[in-house]
């Protein structure tokens, strides 16, 4: 084998990668869970990565060069690893540059893990996260240039992730067919955890005996615990706090009727599609 | 050429036939001795016998470096003397400098076997400090707010190490910093004269007073950690190992040196500075709010140096 795999663990941002990340390190971990050093075997798309391959300041380059040089980035992380099963965090819709190369090539990739979750939790979660009022977070999602750590007015450590609205960025995993995709829903995850790990830990080839215990050791109580106590180095500054509340159904009392209705009218046919309408 | 300009860079001198205006221009009375010459011509496409190579740089087996930027042109850096350049149309007199700051300097100074530090410097009371870290943890940023205070700029981003007297000194790099607008914000930046770094980029480089022109001598380098919300401020002496490693947070584009064969001089490089110069571990408060308790974390540690030497 010349180069690593990679399994891409993808999704709309808080959906819930974060928890299934540390819940696939705790597989084959022997070592405690810890939030900030989770022996970090699932990394996300960064500025100094990105250096480090390319032997270049990616802060003087323009967007435009920095997404045009992003396949060329995961051959080159693909490569640095010979015969590995490699697990990349991406928020990224599936998508191709302006000279017209998919992102996440087909002939460096072992498939895609990919998570939903309902998009009216999302709205709210993504709101505190960011800092935004719900309404703000509702036209986020329904936005088809959004895009996440945009380099606006600084560097961000995460390269510029285009994510189109809600509803494209799971089309465009979920419809792609060039990657085998294993579908998990962020309410399948929370009421039958042990089965949905063991379903994901499958589909990467990883062994999937110590599921059980690798959920007890991510309960969420856990990590908001972990998080109190030492913070979490993930944590953007406009969030008050990385793991929330995690719950579902949380809509049902925060959202006002015109906002569920807004996001019901712009994400209907997935919603109606992933069971969530 | 009679013609050229000539500027210093990092402890050289960079002839031009262009003029730059973020270089520090200096006369020269006859032939310059082991300078560098930019000269503009063609530049071939690819080199033969790549020994590494990324979609922006590759390194032929001579330790040439061909570097391109599509939308500005194409580099021939040789023997740490000779740059080459063929311009795509329309690219700036500074956005050319700016890649000649930048991705050129990377590949020219390991070329020529300096120890150059991923830092920014500023003399502040009299004293030296490097502040280094990678890209996008805030060398700039704090380099901005030092000078803001009264502090000197020696050199953004890059801070070439010379011995003089068994004594390790800074060169003077360019007179710009290299800040993206809300650091600049953050640093007080907000009324002064910058122009973007390139055509179509937001970073932007304001112009700091020159300094005297000579190499300074390094009183302390500052590592700065990475943003961690699980980390408190707070700064660290660091001794042995600790001090040097990862090489690549410390030493400007530290690969590029290691696919031209400067690893281990590299590290026996760095040995020698830790051996020489105190360095820190420098946590400041996240916030770019809080950068007037960064200054002040500087401006401590710089007395406590003067107390201790």
């Amino acid at each position: 084998v010349s180069s690593a795999r990679i399994a891409w663990i993808a999704s709309y941002p808080r959906s819930g990668s974060t928890w299934l990340r540390l819940a696939l390190s705790a597989l084959d971990s022997v070592r405690p869970v810890d939030i900030n050093r989770p022996e970090l075997k699932v990394r996300v798309a960064g500025t100094l990565e990105f250096d480090e391959f390319f032997g270049i300041e990616s802060s003087e380059l323009l967007d435009s060069e920095i997404d045009d040089a992003r396949p060329a980035l995961h051959r080159a992380i693909a490569a640095s690893a010979p015969g590995k099963l490699l697990l990349r965090k991406v928020h990224d819709r599936y998508w191709r540059t302006s000279r017209g190369e998919t992102v996440f090539e087909a002939a460096i990739s072992l498939g895609a893990v990919y998570i939903v979750r309902d998009p009216r939790d999302v709205a709210i979660s993504f709101a505190t996260f960011r800092g935004l009022s719900l309404d703000d977070a509702i036209a986020f999602m329904g936005n088809a240039d959004a895009v996440m750590a945009a380099r606006g007015s600084g560097l961000k450590s995460q390269l510029q992730q285009p994510l189109g609205t809600w509803s494209e960025h799971i089309t465009s995993w979920l419809d792609s067919t060039a990657m085998p995709i294993c579908l998990l829903r962020y309410e399948d995850m929370l009421a039958a955890p042990i089965d949905q790990l063991t379903r994901a830990a499958r589909f990467l080839g990883m062994p999937a005996d110590k599921s059980a215990h690798a959920i007890e050791s991510v309960r969420f109580d856990r990590l908001q615990e972990m998080e109190n106590v030492q913070g979490f180095r993930e944590r953007p500054r406009s969030a008050p706090r990385f793991f929330a509340r995690g719950r579902m159904g949380t809509w049902k009392q925060v959202l006002t009727a015109d906002q569920r209705r807004r996001l019901e009218g712009d994400h209907e046919l997935i919603m109606t599609r992933l069971g969530y309408l | 050429l009679l013609s050229d300009r000539h500027y210093s860079f990092f402890g050289t001198v960079l002839s031009s036939p262009v003029a730059f205006d973020g270089l520090r221009e200096i006369e020269v009375d006859g032939l310059v001795q082991d300078g560098i010459v930019l000269r503009f011509g063609d530049v071939p496409s690819a080199l033969q016998n790549v020994v590494w190579s990324s979609p922006f740089i590759a390194i032929d087996q001579s330790g040439a470096a061909l570097i391109e930027i599509p939308v500005i042109g194409r580099f021939l850096v040789r023997d740490g003397r000779d740059i080459l350049f063929s311009e795509v149309a329309g690219a700036t007199v500074a956005t050319i400098q700016s890649a000649i700051v930048s991705f050129v300097a990377g590949a020219i100074l390991h070329q020529r076997s300096t120890l150059p530090l991923h830092a920014s410097c500023v003399e502040l009371e009299g004293k030296v400090v490097a502040i280094a870290g990678p890209s996008g943890h805030g060398k700039s940023t704090l380099a901005a707010a030092l000078v803001r205070q009264g502090g000197a700029l020696i050199t953004d981003d890059i801070a070439v190490v010379r011995w003089l007297h068994g004594a390790p000194h800074v060169e003077p790099g360019a007179n710009g910093l290299r800040l993206w607008p809300d650091a600049a914000d953050a640093a007080g930046c907000i009324d002064e004269n910058w122009a973007p770094v390139r055509q179509g980029h937001r970073k932007r480089v304001y112009l700091a007073p020159a300094g005297s022109g000579d190499p300074r001598r390094l009183e302390a380098i500052l590592r700065l950690a990475i943003e961690d919300d699980s980390l408190e401020p707070g700064v660290r002496r660091l001794s042995g190992l600790s001090a040097i490693v990862p090489m690549r947070n410390l030493v400007y584009r530290a690969n590029l040196g290691t696919h031209l064969g400067r690893q281990a001089a590299l590290f026996v490089d760095l040995s020698r500075l830790s051996d020489c110069v105190p360095i820190f571990e420098f946590r400041r408060p996240w916030a770019l709010s809080q950068l007037g308790i960064a200054v002040d974390m500087v401006r401590e540690v710089l007395s406590d140096l003067a107390v201790t030497t």
